[in-house]
């Protein structure tokens, strides 16, 4: 035999030194059954492969589209926190964080300066009063001095009556200017100790203002002023946290949309459409093939003009596919697979040609596929 | 109350706060305005706030009044070596914009 014709089935080796016309069309009859079966197989595999592909992608399209509807009513939700986060309403209008916060810094800068204003006024009116009281003191003193002064002139008045009597007639005249300067110094007395009690009056008024001027100016309005800043820090702090979180929120936003258009381009996508027609080509074409090779080897039979036996002819087709597939250089595995899956729905001496039992030799569901 | 030395030093009115400077003070403080008011050839004045530890709001407007006085004067004012509390009240009532606030 001529081992360059390997891997030729020995009987067409056989036929090319004689002409053993039936034996050669047996053989090509029992490829063509061969090649039937596997594209059968092969069809039905790939139409359920589709099927299973149909399914999925349509039950992830309809996932994704559910995706999109709930990311623009997320989209829609977020944009008006943001508008929320954004704004503050006062007195029945929106003011942006920004306006809000140099509102609060002017509405508490005035405050605090006010407090400063009357700090400095309410000591300036302590030492206007404390500086009227002395005064008062001093005017109390010469009142006192005028009635010092007057009881030494009632009292030079009463000497010069006294002289006066004792000058007899002559005195007389000297009696009437001695009686009306003791009048006077009297009239002067009465006047003086009115003006003391007016004064004195006034500067109980005076003593008790400046004690209640005191008691406004040892109000000390630091607390308040101390308050004042710290709320405004705090304002300031929850308008900074605000924009941080309304910053954040846009984020989000914008990452919901991006997700929702890739849930539509997924939606929009027809995949399974496209798979499954490209895989309804492939069947198709498996089951021509199919039927030409069936019609092909009933042809030779009829050829034959009798049944022929091809059961060699199979195992030495088979036998020729088995050497191919060992000269792809499979990964064990892999090549486990591939033997078990063309030997599936043939005889029993097939499978053990290629030392496969029948616990594996599995349909297409999935449950033989690798997993990685 | 509030500890106060008043020194003069070749032109400049030195004013040594400490303790805790109040409304109380007010006395003392007068004093001292009258004697600047009086005019004594300072061509300048500070007040130290190094020793001090409490500052309340009359004692913020008697600081004010001392700026008034000084500026009738046409005397130069700073306030120098604040710190702690008395330092942020200073800042929060803004007297870095009234006054020169030294250290």
């Amino acid at each position: 035999m001529n081992p360059a014709l390997h891997p030729l089935p020995r009987i067409v080796q056989k036929t090319l030194d004689t002409s053993h016309h039936n034996d050669i069309l047996c053989c090509v009859a029992a490829g063509s059954d061969l090649e039937s079966s596997i594209l059968q197989n092969l069809s039905s595999d790939v139409e359920s492969l589709s099927n299973h592909l149909e399914d999925e992608i349509g039950r992830m399209v309809g996932n994704f589209m559910e995706i999109s509807k709930i990311n623009t009513a997320q989209g829609n939700f977020l944009e008006q926190v943001v508008k929320q986060a954004n704004s503050i309403q006062v007195e029945d209008k929106d003011m942006n964080l920004d306006e809000f916060t140099d509102f609060v810094t002017r509405t508490f800068s005035e405050i605090i300066d006010l407090n400063i204003f009357y700090s400095k006024e309410a000591m300036n009116l302590v030492f206007v009063l404390g500086n009227v009281m002395v005064q008062m003191e001093r005017v109390e003193a010469m009142v006192n001095k005028i009635g010092v002064l007057n009881s030494r002139t009632n009292m030079v008045a009463i000497n010069a009556t006294i002289e006066a009597v004792r000058s007899g007639a002559e005195g007389s005249t000297f009696k009437v200017v001695s009686d009306e300067l003791r009048e006077l110094a009297e009239g002067i007395n009465g006047f003086a100790h009115n003006l003391g009690a007016e004064i004195n009056t006034i500067r109980q008024g005076m003593t008790e203002s400046h004690k209640i001027m005191m008691r406004l100016a040892n109000k000390d309005m630091i607390p308040q002023m101390i308050l004042q800043e710290k709320t405004e820090r705090i304002t300031k702090n929850l308008v900074k946290q605000s924009q941080y979180f309304s910053e954040t929120v846009t984020n989000v936003m914008e990452n919901t949309i991006k997700c929702k258009e890739i849930s539509k381009l997924v939606s929009n996508f027809q995949v399974q459409d496209r798979a499954k027609q490209a895989l309804e080509y492939v069947t198709d074409t498996m089951r021509a093939f199919a039927k030409r090779n069936t019609l092909q080897s009933h042809s030779l039979e009829t050829l034959m003009g009798t049944k022929a036996d091809k059961q060699g002819s199979e195992q030495e087709a088979f036998q020729s596919l088995n050497q191919g597939i060992a000269a792809l250089s499979l990964e064990e595995s892999r090549e486990k697979r591939l033997r078990a899956f063309l030997t599936r729905g043939q005889d029993g001496s097939l499978k053990d040609l290629v030392g496969l039992n029948k616990k594996e030799n599995k349909t297409f569901s999935g449950e033989d596929i690798e997993l990685f | 109350m509030s500890k106060v030395e008043v020194t003069t030093q070749s032109n400049t009115k030195k004013i040594a706060l400490s303790g805790h400077f109040t409304a109380m003070d007010h006395d003392q403080f007068r004093g001292i305005l009258d004697d600047l008011q009086s005019g004594q050839g300072c061509t300048s004045c500070t007040v130290d706030l190094e020793h001090l530890d409490f500052i309340d709001s009359g004692g913020l407007g008697m600081l004010l009044l001392l700026r008034d006085a000084c500026i009738k004067q046409k005397m130069a004012l700073s306030l120098n070596n604040a710190k702690g509390d008395v330092l942020r009240i200073l800042d929060i009532a803004k007297f870095d914009q009234l006054f020169k606030v030294v250290g």
